[in-house]
């Protein structure tokens, strides 16, 4: 794991990343080193660029949907006013079944994932020879899983929650073991010569240097296990998110399908804002140096 | 391989003692794979989703680079962008798959809006990060010496940037495929997630096995095709 918060996966695949925006799904981007000179116009107080220009997006998109009228945009402000309907069809309870197994299949993962990072890093030999095929796990979409876990469950919670489960298990198991292997290991060397073991070695040392990492694992597994979740559901599609999406779809209520969709996008960034909070609360130690 | 070995006997192991017909052994999984290719089904759906497959990587690659480069170079471009950009990495985008099928219809284009929707932010997002890597001394004296916008983009951002576009390539190849299986199994029945949900309503787990190995296999080849093209490039480029 490179100070810049990416991390180098294998040769040449780069897994984590994190960059001045929201870091991302699975993978990569090389930041830091000397920024490039940039050209006037770009400067102003933090946000308003960039508020402006999400204000300009929603004034384009209302007048662009009541002058152009397309039969598949309806207009903002009739979007947003459909939201009351939307909730009166369940749409809270909908997206707590979301969250719902998206907080199950994430605790799953977790727990799989300490017990992997605990075996490949106390016996490398395994890790050695389990990693080309937690790498090729990686690259494959785990989306195509999900009908064979229809197959065996059927559309119930184990089925759903199990994909919730193979989109944050190995991001977690990977990257995890990646940031204990990549602790200092002067600090680890010390402990050993003052007759640690290795299992207290990891917990004393290994995992309490490897923190901001492993937070940055989880960052990035709550906004795969929030991808997860919605697909299994807008696949199985018998509940939460996922039906609501496929009832309006096939009625063709346009607004109502545009208000689910904002919801999804509103719910997955509060997220995602909460966990990068508790990250840089629980690492503040790191950055202050 | 060792390990590869162990897992198939495990594999057939397991399976013959449960003898669960969802469950199959690698021997009928083989028989699946030889009837499919023998009849036609699987190459027909492999066809279809990698043509679609193809044009999105066309549109959406080329667009990221665009919009990653001038993000890179151009603050208030990568502002004006930045909050649309970081909803794209956050958000679940299956759930404007639905929005996609009304706008676009059950054909195609749809399938390659899609596509499209999930390879550009993260070929964006690494050719930003590339072109911020640019040595600000070497831009300097590109601008000192009369270089044009449109010279310093070619001769200088876009080589410095190049192992990020690549890393941002490989990734965004993953998220097509992921992409075009997601509008196949949700809305749009054909290509090869159409083949996996024929496989489901019929019961045949062989079948489906067949082509999520088969998923699984493209991945890892086009992956590889893309470590493999950018180490070579730049051995080339003498880095």
């Amino acid at each position: 794991m490179r100070a810049d918060g990416s991390a180098t996966v294998n040769g040449s695949a780069t897994v984590a990343i994190r960059m001045d925006g929201p870091p991302l799904e699975g993978v990569t981007a090389p930041a830091g080193g000397p920024p490039v000179t940039r050209r006037p116009g770009g400067d102003g107080p933090p946000g308003l660029v960039e508020g402006i220009s999400l204000a300009m997006g929603a004034l384009t998109w209302e007048l662009a949907a009541r002058i152009w009228d397309p039969a598949w945009l309806p207009p903002l402000t009739r979007v947003l006013a459909s939201t009351d309907d939307i909730v009166r069809d369940g749409a809270l309870g909908a997206l707590s079944s979301t969250a719902y197994i998206f907080v199950l299949g994430l605790m799953a993962a977790m727990a799989a994932a300490i017990v992997t990072t605990v075996i490949f890093t106390l016996v490398p030999v395994v890790h050695r020879l389990a990693r080309p095929y937690f790498y090729m796990a990686m690259a494959v979409p785990p989306l195509a899983v999900v009908p064979f876990f229809m197959l065996i469950w059927g559309p119930s919670l184990t089925a759903r929650v199990a994909t919730v489960w193979l989109f944050t298990y190995f991001v977690l198991a990977v990257m995890a073991t990646e940031a204990l292997e990549h602790s200092p290991r002067d600090l680890r060397d010390m402990a050993f010569s003052y007759g640690g073991r290795r299992l207290s070695v990891l917990r004393t040392v290994a995992i309490p240097a490897a923190t901001p990492r492993l937070l940055e694992a989880l960052r990035i597994a709550v906004v795969r296990g929030i991808k997860g979740a919605v697909n299994a559901e807008l696949i199985i599609g018998v509940v939460g998110v996922g039906r609501l999406l496929r009832s309006y779809s096939a009625g063709y209520r346009i607004e109502h399908l545009y208000a689910t969709v904002l919801l999804v996008l509103v719910a997955s960034l509060i997220t995602y804002f909460l966990i990068e909070r508790l990250e840089r609360k629980a690492t503040g130690w790191e950055r202050s140096g | 391989m060792l390990v590869l070995t162990g897992l198939m006997v495990a594999w057939h192991l397991v399976t013959t003692s449960m003898n669960d017909p969802m469950f199959p052994t690698p021997e009928r999984v083989w028989q699946s794979f030889t009837r499919t290719w023998n009849d036609g089904s699987l190459m027909e759906a492999f066809r279809d989703s990698n043509s679609a497959l193809l044009t999105g990587l066309a549109l959406g690659v080329p667009g990221g680079i665009v919009l990653g480069m001038l993000s890179g170079y151009f603050r208030i471009v990568d502002r004006i962008l930045a909050p649309y950009v970081n909803m794209m990495l956050v958000v679940p985008m299956v759930a404007l798959v639905p929005i996609l099928i009304i706008v676009f219809g059950l054909g195609t284009s749809a399938r390659v809006a899609v596509i499209v929707l999930f390879v550009l932010p993260d070929v964006l997002v690494n050719t930003r990060g590339g072109v911020r890597l640019t040595d600000r001394q070497l831009l300097m004296m590109a601008r000192s010496y009369g270089g044009s916008t449109l010279g310093v983009f070619r001769t200088l951002l876009l080589p410095t940037a190049f192992p990020s576009v690549m890393t941002g390539l490989r990734i965004g190849i993953g998220r097509g495929i992921t992409g075009m299986i997601v509008v196949e199994l949700t809305l749009v029945a054909s290509g090869m997630g159409g083949f996996i949900m024929e496989a489901l309503g019929r019961f045949r787990a062989g079948h489906m096995i067949v082509m999520i190995l088969l998923i699984g296999l493209e991945a890892v080849v086009l992956t590889t095709l893309c470590v493999l093209a950018e180490r070579r490039v730049l051995r080339r480029m003498g880095a």
